[in-house]
């Protein structure tokens, strides 16, 4: 079930009512788990009993995990889970690329292909087999007790919300929403729909579905032309399609995010934000810190601390820490091996990044870097970068992609290919225009979402008519899906 | 507070959609398959010449119909040939002009298909006659919000042409199809490379038995013969590399198909699908290019209308 569809109106509509309408905790908690399981099933038919019993699972390895005496047992049933909970995603994910590799190298020596499976994703299971992985190793750390109850943490995994594209949830921070108590009694909270919680809810969905369907939808059919078939083209037409590729899959994401976030939170459920205007972040580190806040947070705590934690002062070991670390996360994305470049790409960026602080610390202290034009060039700098790693992101074609990376650093000044593209995709570049406009005015009032949800009922109602009208008048008849929803 | 919000957000989307439906009434634009009531009907049936008339969709309107009548009229006294082809024709979407078709009075029609034609890729869907009386002819699947906008935006800048922009090209005889310069120029092997396989593939897939866009190509033949109108098939022409994305078994069930018509409705058939796919005569991998190189295919169907007339 598609957030951008008339079938998740109709059934976020349908739940809202009878949350409202249930006063039991009890029974809230079975419908949502039970409405959480009816869009999964909407989403993904069958691969739904693999949710399921991933989920019984993991509850019970949590509890064996916590139970455990000794380190060394609670240690074996934590590399179980993780090899049952990763082997899973590796087999579903990446069995056929691993075919598909093994019958390349085969090819030259005669010897019989292996068919690949018949297998399809399940939706989602990148990111709730990361919520079940984090849940694990944070009852492995102590850092949370087991879940008591199987019910709150199916709701945990399952939460329809962010079920099939994130953000990725952190069980510290979910389970104990379930088990909040009323400030002014001692009963525990239920699914209750708040005033405030709905309004800023509902402008965080509105913004969503802004940034989806105006912004992505839109201008998503200049890098498909750009990108279909890329060689021969000009440096400009590659870098716009770039520069369009960045802006969609921001827009698509992030839309998202905000509709999940903006739909919980009317729920009652506080999700930490997944963006936080990626494209002004001044360095690589910090664009990871803005950028799919869920995701790289979750790789820095489970993957990247624990592998160089003991050697943090050995470049060495941060160096080839940070290549580990962003080679999966680059891997994560998709089984092929442009996201494995894109990955690479941001590791190294990173790396490099981090080995500069911590071998001239004195730079970053540089007066210069906090002037405007210091972080003007920063900015740029930097997301000249990272729409040089969007690329890999968007091409698959191997002869495509780096025709398109050569085009986008050496530039061969040639304008006639742009400006024919340019001049059949106005409605896309002018979108782009607006949407850089609306991203700057958003960067300089950091709270502009909370200040909208702010406005008396009737600015409001007047705001959320134009958002409505903005998507509905600009809403093609074959819209295209989630980016992330592939992953 | 809730239920002001809720009624808030609901006047939201009323305000919204009740704006929507005068606006897409005005600007809505019109389907290129909506022809039956256009003039050229009325005006033809007066003529008193002997009409030809090709139907078809692109792959047919990038005929050039000047060469093909300038032929046919110099070897036949008192024949006129028409392409009636638009962009997108699916046998369904040209049952609905079909009576003004027979009403002009064509001799002999000529009708244009390939793997896409016959294969459901492309189905109607349902009419909003939930909403009564006035909604009854609007097609849900075709209301797209964001071109009936941009058509908004173009009337606003002083474009009234609609659908076809200024920069358009018009032939002769063509009163449904317009040329863009690109669907001049013969492109390059590069370019003939860029296509979508797995939508192609989707595109042409053939299942005879449920089509039903082969139901109404049937039901347009025998509509045609009802009225004394001889009706030609031919499969219109395309390059190797979009053949070479056709899986075997759709090629031969399209092949049985036409085999089939050509058998049951006594039609002749003449396929061009595989003639030209070597050459360089392409506006990509679906279009031959209207370009004085790419004539073969205008003079092999001018060839095609005289051996039917004459036979």
């Amino acid at each position: 079930m598609l957030f951008n569809s008339l079938e998740f109106v109709v059934f976020f509509t349908l739940v809202l009512a009878v949350i409202a309408v249930i006063k039991h905790r009890y029974f809230q908690h079975l419908f949502i788990l039970s409405a959480s399981y009816f869009f999964y099933y909407f989403s993904g038919t069958y691969f739904i009993s693999i949710l399921i019993a991933s989920t019984i699972i993991d509850y019970f390895l949590g509890k064996e995990i916590f139970r455990a005496e000794t380190i060394k047992k609670k240690k074996l049933i934590l590399t179980i889970s993780i090899i049952f909970n990763l082997g899973l995603l590796g087999f579903f994910k990446y069995t056929n690329f691993a075919i598909e590799q093994f019958n390349g190298r085969l090819q030259n020596f005669n010897v019989q292909q292996i068919p690949l499976l018949d297998l399809a994703l399940p939706v989602g299971i990148s990111f709730y087999t990361f919520h079940s992985v984090g849940y694990l190793i944070d009852v492995y750390r102590g850092h949370i007790l087991p879940s008591k109850s199987l019910r709150d943490y199916a709701i945990f995994v399952a939460f329809f919300p962010q079920l099939v594209a994130g953000p990725i949830l952190r069980s510290k921070l979910f389970l104990p929403q379930l088990k909040e108590k009323f400030e002014s009694s001692d009963k525990i909270r239920q699914f209750v729909i708040e005033n405030p919680n709905l309004k800023l809810g509902i402008t965080l969905m509105a913004f969503g579905f802004l940034k989806k369907m105006f912004f992505a939808d839109n201008i998503s059919q200049l890098p498909n032309e750009i990108f279909l078939n890329p060689i021969g083209l000009d440096s400009f037409t590659v870098i716009l399609g770039t520069i369009a590729f960045g802006i969609q899959i921001y827009c698509d994401f992030s839309g998202y995010s905000d509709i999940a976030i903006g739909a919980a939170l009317i729920l009652g459920i506080k999700i930490p934000k997944n963006f936080n205007k990626p494209f002004f972040a001044t360095s690589p580190t910090e664009f990871w810190r803005r950028w799919h806040i869920s995701l790289s947070s979750w790789v820095r705590d489970y993957l990247y601390l624990p592998l160089v934690f003991n050697r943090r002062k050995s470049l060495t070991a941060v160096f080839l820490g940070m290549m580990f670390t962003f080679f999966l996360l680059g891997l994560w994305h998709g089984a092929g091996w442009n996201f494995i470049v894109f990955g690479l790409l941001h590791g190294i960026y990173v790396a490099i990044d981090t080995i500069i602080r911590m071998k001239f610390p004195s730079l970053t202290k540089l007066v210069f870097f906090k002037t405007k034009i210091g972080t003007i060039i920063s900015i740029l700098f930097t997301q000249y970068l990272v729409f040089f790693a969007f690329i890999a992101f968007r091409i698959q074609d191997v002869d495509q992609l780096s025709y398109s990376m050569q085009k986008f650093v050496l530039l061969d000044l040639q304008t006639n290919e742009v400006l024919a593209v340019i001049l059949q995709n106005k409605v896309s570049v002018a979108l782009l225009f607006l949407f850089v406009i609306l991203h700057i005015v958003s960067y300089k009032k950091s709270n502009l979402i909370e200040s909208i949800s702010d406005l008396k009922l009737r600015y409001w109602t007047l705001f959320i008519t134009l958002i409505i009208g903005a998507v509905l008048y600009l809403y093609d008849a074959n819209p295209d899906d989630f980016i992330y929803f592939r992953f | 507070m809730n239920g002001k919000i809720a009624i808030s957000v609901a006047i939201a989307f009323f305000i919204v959609f009740l704006s929507f439906i005068p606006f897409y009434q005005t600007f809505r634009v019109h389907n290129v398959w909506e022809i039956q009531n256009d003039p050229f009907f009325s005006q033809i049936a007066k003529s008193s010449q002997n009409k030809i008339f090709i139907l078809g969709g692109s792959a047919v309107g990038q005929l050039n119909t000047t060469d093909v009548n300038d032929i046919v009229s110099k070897n036949l006294e008192n024949y006129e040939v028409f392409n009636l082809a638009y962009n997108g024709d699916l046998p369904n979407l040209r049952l609905q002009s079909l009576d003004s078709t027979i009403n002009a009075k064509p001799t002999i029609v000529f009708y244009g298909i390939s793997y896409w034609s016959i294969s459901d890729y492309a189905e109607q869907g349902n009419t909003l006659s939930f909403l009564g009386k006035n909604f009854e002819n609007i097609d849900l699947n075709s209301i797209n919000p964001k071109a009936t906008t941009l058509n908004a935006i173009r009337i606003a800048f002083g474009d009234d042409t609609g659908f076809f922009p200024e920069d358009k090209i018009k032939l002769k005889n063509t009163p449904f199809f317009f040329f863009a310069q690109d669907q001049m120029i013969i492109a390059d092997e590069e370019k003939l490379k860029k296509l979508d396989v797995d939508r192609t593939m989707n595109k042409v897939h053939q299942n005879p038995d449920t089509s039903i866009q082969l139901q109404a190509f049937k039901k347009t033949i025998e509509k045609l013969q009802k009225n004394n109108i001889k009706v030609v098939v031919f499969a219109v022409p395309l390059h190797k590399n979009y053949l070479q994305v056709v899986p075997e078994s759709d090629k031969e069930k399209f092949k049985n198909t036409l085999d089939e018509i050509s058998q049951d409705y006594d039609v002749r058939i003449y396929d061009f699908t595989n003639r030209y796919s070597q050459l360089d005569i392409w506006k990509d991998p679906y279009h031959v290019a209207l370009n004085p190189k790419s004539n073969i295919f205008s003079h092999d169907i001018a060839q095609m209308i005289l051996s039917e007339i004459e036979s």
